[in-house]
């Protein structure tokens, strides 16, 4: 049974990937991007890694898709060509041998493959926590998310110098939303924050952490920020710039003074809360930070405005 | 203490981000100067103990990350090091006036953000992790490319910023199957474990594949002519010498130090052999026939980055350890060599534009009279490319054609003998044109004085390092973490 | 194990048409969508590990890495769309001329 679940999921991703390929408007090529991030979402429920589906059904398909539809609304020309894909005939069987290469060599993986799981399983009552992905995340290979932070962090400030733009609250904020909008806003965001408070709480020994929590509050903010809200657009600009590099920074100073007393870096005491902090630290950053790349680039009317 | 050369870049990263625009400079050129001392004195701890391998967050690999510090790391964190203050200081200048001045602000945070992903990239121990780093390095790059903003250097930056990131997919594609043959990403225990069969051929084709697209090997070389020349001139600087010599760094990671499957390497290595000929060629002919100087520059980075690769097929070809390690040599002698020289002509040339207006080699009248100095610059870099004694660049092709000439790999031969007059040919193109005297030319702009010296002072290290080869020679082959056949040394 | 087959031949299909659509698409949108499906095929193969390991416990490694990959791919994409934007005000267009024909020789 299971296996004729996974035969159906691998088909229509196979097939999805396909037409977004041949597809002949973007808009449906995009929305066909959105479905193929929730099939992969149902793919990794399957392979059971919940947060991996979370964070894909809310980035694959929700936050990247509210991107690439935006860019969509920005780059649409009246006249556009719905032309067809050829693709040349050297490349597709460059491409079949490609996948016949590949594919054969991923069916050599020794079946008695273990990774690195027994490792983790050993070190995970010295770490004290008891989820172990948030552990490898945080702990075991801290500097990983140090520097993945990094990468948010550069693209936001490349955004910023491609638009060569210095603050957030230049940008012109959406006008407020009706009586409907409001009363929609009111009713999901305090949930929306609940939520994200509940991943980030829940990291510590069930999926969840944050990452996910920092894309739903992200979510929320967004939300707010198309209803007209200015919660967010009136930070002044030293603070935004402190949010934003606030998980960076934890890390920074951590790995500093761990040096300092330490002569190890990121070293910590073995303590929760110490790790609760960093966590708390980067899901305000990452919330910061996605909702500054969604709204630093908005379309060029409000950017003359600006 | 190598680790300040990841925290200190970064931390004045933060801190030119949040301080307001003016302080920013200063900051850039203290981290800077700073970064210099500390990779001055690691080297000196590196060349008098021996290598150095550091755990992080107190967990030992494979279940956490390492840092691993030998004289190929300490090398390349030197030569970023001495181009990168330089190229800070001319910076400080380059973007005071004109046009130049709004993107001031913008460039610090980005070089020292990408200056820490350098540092990290080359003392990297684990092969995820150097994916992170990659992309951190990329998307830094493609945002300084883009610095200019005028339409060219947009399409410019966007080309090398897909191209960069289908070769991270590639490669985290590749990470996935050394994952899967060998149950580790440390890459000490990579090596350690048994490499055979399929799945290590893909993971050996699709790393390479990938890091190959990243540092502009022909036939992905497509996309470095425009970025390198659009960008403003310490940008210019930055990505020629130092961001694709990272990816480079990467490939000589991964092959002399994680695999060790022979067969694989071999035909892989004939592939990059015939690339590398033909990037050392088609980028002389290419560079030849540009009428931009910033462009002659640019196609002479593809084919100087040709000679890099001419090492694979050598280090499978000669049976004699003794040459092997000299063709080893010969390939970081030109590596350091051309890190220099080039970020040397790139300065000069910002230095002519901010001069002349343009870039355009016929509008280079009399600058030999007007910018001596600058016209120097030009000649001493152009020196060192072209390989004449007693330069940098004469010791890194004369050790290659001696190792070419005993492997007995005679078509290897014409890269550097053929390459070597198409380059002396492109460099006389741009000198001949500084001398033809002009009365009329418009009025010339005065250069700042660090603008010239920065640039001159590269010049000259790329012609004097031939005298501290020695020392140098002493870090390739006595402080290495690996053995050249394959595998970490005990 | 034939879950796990299943699943990383797809990825390493995925990653492929991903691979393949993004020589061929001239437009920077789908370009930039491409990156995005080479990116799901292999965060989907290293799941497919995580899946197969024969420990105490999934693997939380790969898990760990695809979280990593994939704040990292959102950055990236991001940040392409962005440029890509400022190009189409800047000109016009929404493509690069000439790199379709330098992309396959």
């Amino acid at each position: 049974m299971n296996l004729i679940f996974d035969l159906i999921i691998a088909v229509c991703l196979v097939g999805i990937s396909m037409r977004i390929i041949f597809a002949r408007g973007h808009f449906q090529a995009i929305v066909l991007f959105i479905t193929y991030g929730l099939f992969l979402a149902l793919a990794w429920t399957r392979l059971n890694s919940p947060d991996i589906a979370i964070a894909e059904a809310a980035v694959g398909a929700g936050l990247t898709g509210v991107l690439l539809m935006d860019t969509l609304g920005a780059i649409k020309t009246s006249e556009e060509k719905k032309m067809r894909i050829k693709v040349p005939l050297k490349l597709a069987v460059m491409s079949i041998v490609l996948v016949i290469v590949l594919g054969y060599s991923a069916l050599q993986i020794p079946s008695d493959f273990s990774g690195l799981s027994l490792t983790v399983h050993n070190a995970m009552p010295l770490s004290g926590l008891e989820y172990s992905v948030t552990a490898v995340l945080l702990d075991f290979r801290s500097y990983d998310t140090w520097l993945e932070l990094g990468v948010l962090l550069t693209a936001v400030i490349g955004v910023l110098t491609v638009r060569r733009r210095n603050s957030l609250t230049g940008s012109a904020l959406p006008a407020p939303a009706e009586p409907v909008g409001r009363w929609i806003i009111k009713i999901l965001l305090p949930f929306m924050v609940i939520i994200g408070g509940y991943l980030l709480w829940l990291g510590a020994f069930a999926p969840g952490g944050a990452f996910q929590a920092g894309v739903v509050l992200a979510g929320a903010g967004v939300m707010l920020w198309q209803a007209g809200h200015p919660c967010l657009a009136v930070l002044s600009n030293s603070s935004w710039r402190l949010l934003l590099c606030l998980g960076f920074s934890t890390f920074l100073i951590l790995a500093a003074s761990s040096l300092y007393y330490a002569d190890q870096m990121l070293t910590h005491p073995q303590i929760k809360a110490w790790i609760l902090g960093i966590e708390y630290a980067a899901t305000i950053s990452i919330a910061i930070c996605l909702i500054s790349l969604i709204q630093a680039s908005p379309n060029s009317k409000l950017d003359k405005v600006s | 203490m190598p680790e300040l050369l990841i925290l200190i870049p970064f931390s004045a990263a933060i801190l030119s981000f949040v301080i307001p625009e003016k302080f920013r400079k200063w900051i850039g050129l203290t981290a800077a100067l700073f970064i210099l001392v500390s990779s001055l004195d690691l080297n000196k701890k590196i060349y008098t103990n021996g290598i150095q391998r550091l755990n992080l967050g107190g967990w030992d690999p494979p279940l956490g990350i390492a840092l691993n510090i030998d004289g190929l790391s300490i090398i390349f964190t030197l030569l970023t090091a001495t181009v990168g203050f330089m190229v800070s200081l001319y910076s400080i200048w380059y973007f005071s006036k004109g046009e130049q001045a709004e993107q001031d602000g913008y460039f610090w945070p980005l070089w020292l953000l990408l200056w820490g992903g350098l540092n990290s990239l080359y003392f990297v121990a684990d092969i995820f992790n150097a994916y992170v780093v990659l992309e951190l390095i990329s998307i830094s790059a493609a945002a300084l490319a883009a610095l200019n903003g005028n339409a060219s250097s947009l399409k410019a930056a966007l080309r090398y910023f897909l191209i960069a990131m289908a070769g991270s997919m590639t490669f985290l594609m590749g990470i996935g199957f050394i994952f899967a043959q060998t149950g580790s990403l440390d890459m000490q225990t990579v090596a350690a474990a048994e490499q055979h069969g399929p799945l290590m051929f893909s993971a050996i084709g699709l790393i390479t594949l990938g890091l190959i697209m990243k540092t502009a090997l022909v036939p992905f070389h497509f996309w470095l002519p425009p970025a390198h020349s659009e960008a403003p001139a310490p940008v210019s600087a930055i990505l020629s010498a130092l961001v694709i010599k990272g990816s480079f760094f990467l490939i000589l990671r991964f092959w002399f130090c994680v695999f060790h499957e022979a067969q694989a390497m071999y035909y892989t290595s004939l592939l990059l052999g015939v690339s590398g000929v033909t990037a050392v060629l088609w980028g002389s002919y290419q560079a030849l026939i540009q009428s931009r100087l910033k462009m002659i520059i640019a196609y002479s980075s593809v084919s100087q980055i040709g000679y890099l690769f001419i090492l694979f097929p050598l280090m499978f070809m000669s049976a004699d350890p003794y040459w092997k390690l000299e063709a080893w040599t010969a390939c970081i002698f030109q590596t350091i060599s051309h890190g220099l020289a080039k970020a040397a002509l790139f300065l000069a040339a910002g230095n002519l534009i901010q001069s002349c207006g343009t870039d355009h080699i016929k509008s280079m009248r009399n600058i030999a009279g007007s910018l001596p100095m600058t016209t120097f610059t030009l000649g001493l870099a152009g020196v060192s490319l072209m390989g004449l004694p007693p330069s940098g660049g004469f010791v890194a092709k004369w050790m290659l054609l001696q190792s070419i000439l005993t492997s007995g790999q005679w078509w290897l031969a014409i890269a550097p003998v053929l390459g070597g007059l198409l380059t002396a040919a492109y460099i006389f193109k741009i000198l001949s044109s500084t001398f033809v005297s002009d009365q009329k030319g418009p009025q010339k702009r005065n250069i700042s004085f660090f603008m010239e010296k920065s640039a001159l002072i590269l010049a000259l290290l790329s012609i004097l390092m031939g005298f501290r080869a020695e020392e140098i020679s002493f870090l390739l082959q006595e402080r290495m973490s690996f053995d050249l056949s394959g595998g970490y040394l005990p | 194990m034939t879950t796990f087959a299943i699943y990383s031949i797809t990825a390493v299909v995925l990653f492929c048409v991903g691979l393949m659509g993004l020589a061929v698409h001239p437009n920077l949108l789908r370009k930039i969508v491409c990156l995005n499906i080479m990116a799901g095929g292999a965060f989907l193969f290293l799941i497919s590990l995580a899946y197969n390991s024969q420990g105490p416990e999934m693997d939380p490694v790969p898990q760990a890495m695809v979280l990593t990959g994939i704040v990292v791919a959102v950055s990236a994409t991001s940040f392409a769309l962005c440029l890509t934007r400022m190009i189409k005000e800047r000109t016009g267009q929404c493509h690069l001329e000439g790199s379709d024909k330098d992309k396959d020789n």
